[in-house]
């Protein structure tokens, strides 16, 4: 589902050529849930920005067999004059979802969130845990063939976190891809049915983990 | 995806496909332009209406300057209606892209639709200020006919030349951040060299070429056209056409051309 043959990115720093990503094979198939675990600075971010199409690649190539969904903030697209229901449909639209997509799954979305009562003031005025919960909520209902994600699950209180996991899990046996990012090993380790590590650019396979 | 070197590989059926992201950002656009101002839409109608009033009083009856048709109002509103969507949605597209960098780190959608939605956004003013247009000309004789088909191409043009402009620009400013401060002068300088204060007629004879290869001349003076029934602008029309076309094509070309490197560089 995920395809990546000789990726390399270079930025320019301060005039000097920097390969923040070089030489990266990778494949991911339907149904994986792939986790990448580094340090910061081994270029995860990088990665994740290729896969999910924000910047590209300075060589090879990245072939994507789906709709990408890109989960790299809490809250993509939201905008915080705007009422609950209004970024549902905003975000929603920006992180890739069809009209008739959202208007399908926005009483689902409202429910998972628990916010029903707060739909019509604007954002600035929800509680972060509110925000979170609602822009969450739009996330885990979208139906892209490819879920990339970073470590976004690091907040919320753990009962919420429990929720998360357990949508990831539902996502990856639903046969889609998950690709999950952190720098935290125990949190890929419970997730993950393999795992990959990243250090300087560069990416090595880790032995399988077996659940 | 591979590092992309064709010039020539604009994905148009990623527009289309993706054409609910570029609705809802432009419904954004318009919603918040009017949230949590007190008067509301109702700025819509005055803005034009004051400037157009404010025209009359100064150039009208004060300096009297030559006009067409019997009202200067009407003179100067017919003019105002493309000039105030040209210059509010340049303004507002100018900085789209960088204002809204939080979105091009984090999630992938057609670049353009970020000033294309600016753009549209002004679309409820400008229907708003047609109506009002039309309620302006009504007692001093209006056309039906010649607004019906005259309206709707003048509306197209003007909305593809400020899109074009658009994109260009907001493609230009996330690399030169200096345009910040040209635009409004660019603007500004825009109103005198444009026939909205005056008629096309006062241009002299050896001046009327250059001054027609101003794009928004051709655009304004159909517009008066519509309206009033001044002459029909052949030669500055025509060219504006062309210029638009032209500079469409060249915005959509360039703007894919950079947006590659948005991301790095924002």
């Amino acid at each position: 589902m995920i395809e990546m043959k000789k990726v390399g990115k270079c930025y320019l720093v301060e005039g000097k050529p920097f390969w923040a990503l070089r030489n990266v094979d990778l494949e991911v198939d339907a149904g994986e849930t792939l986790g990448v675990i580094g340090l910061n600075g081994s270029g995860k971010s990088t990665l994740l920005k290729l896969l999910a199409r924000v910047t590209q690649p300075t060589e090879g190539e990245i072939e994507l067999g789906g709709r990408v969904g890109a989960l790299l903030e809490v809250g993509t697209g939201f905008h915080h004059e705007l009422t609950g229901q209004e970024n549902v449909f905003l975000s929603g639209a920006i992180l890739g979802m069809s009209k008739r997509e959202v208007k399908r799954h926005f009483d689902e979305i409202v429910a998972f969130s628990g916010i029903e009562s707060f739909l019509d003031i604007p954002v600035k005025r929800y509680s972060s845990g509110m925000f979170l919960r609602l822009a969450f909520s739009i996330m885990a209902h979208l139906r892209s063939e490819i879920l990339i994600i970073d470590e976004i699950l690091a907040v919320g209180d753990s009962a919420f976190q429990e929720k998360c996991f357990a949508k990831m899990r539902q996502v990856a046996d639903e046969g889609r891809c998950v690709l999950f990012v952190s720098h935290d090993e125990n949190k890929v380790e419970r997730l993950c049915s393999r795992i990959v590590q990243m250090h300087e650019g560069t990416l090595c396979e880790c032995k399988p983990i077996l659940q | 995806m591979q590092p992309k070197s064709s010039f020539f590989s604009i994905d148009f059926h990623e527009f289309y496909s993706s054409r609910y992201v570029l609705f809802m950002l432009t419904v954004r656009d318009i919603k918040l332009r009017y949230k949590q101002t007190a008067l509301g839409a109702l700025w819509v109608i005055l803005q034009p209406l004051l400037t157009a009033l404010i025209f009359a009083i100064i150039f009208g009856k004060g300096l009297r300057v030559p006009h067409a048709g019997e009202s200067y109002l009407l003179f100067a509103f017919a003019a105002l209606i493309p000039w105030m969507i040209f210059s509010q949605s340049l303004q507002r597209a100018g900085p789209s892209i960088t204002s809204d960098a939080r979105l091009i780190t984090k999630v992938y959608f057609p670049r353009i639709f970020l000033p294309l939605s600016a753009t549209f956004g002004v679309l409820v003013d400008y229907g708003i200020a047609i109506l009002l247009g039309c309620g302006l000309a009504l007692h001093t004789g209006l056309s039906i006919h010649r607004v019906l088909l005259w309206l709707p191409i003048a509306t197209l043009h003007l909305f593809l030349f400020c899109a074009a402009m658009n994109v260009l620009i907001a493609g230009l400013n996330v690399f030169f951040r200096d345009l910040k401060h040209i635009i409004p002068f660019l603007v500004q300088l825009g109103m005198f060299v444009s026939p909205i204060a005056y008629p096309l007629s006062v241009i002299p004879e050896k001046w009327i070429g250059l001054y027609q290869c101003n794009p928004l001349v051709g655009i304004i003076e159909l517009y008066r056209f519509a309206f009033l029934g001044t002459p029909f602008p052949k030669v500055a029309w025509t060219l504006s056409l062309l210029i638009t076309i032209v500079l469409s094509a060249g915005a959509l070309f360039s703007f894919q051309k950079w947006e590659r490197n948005f991301a790095d560089v924002i």
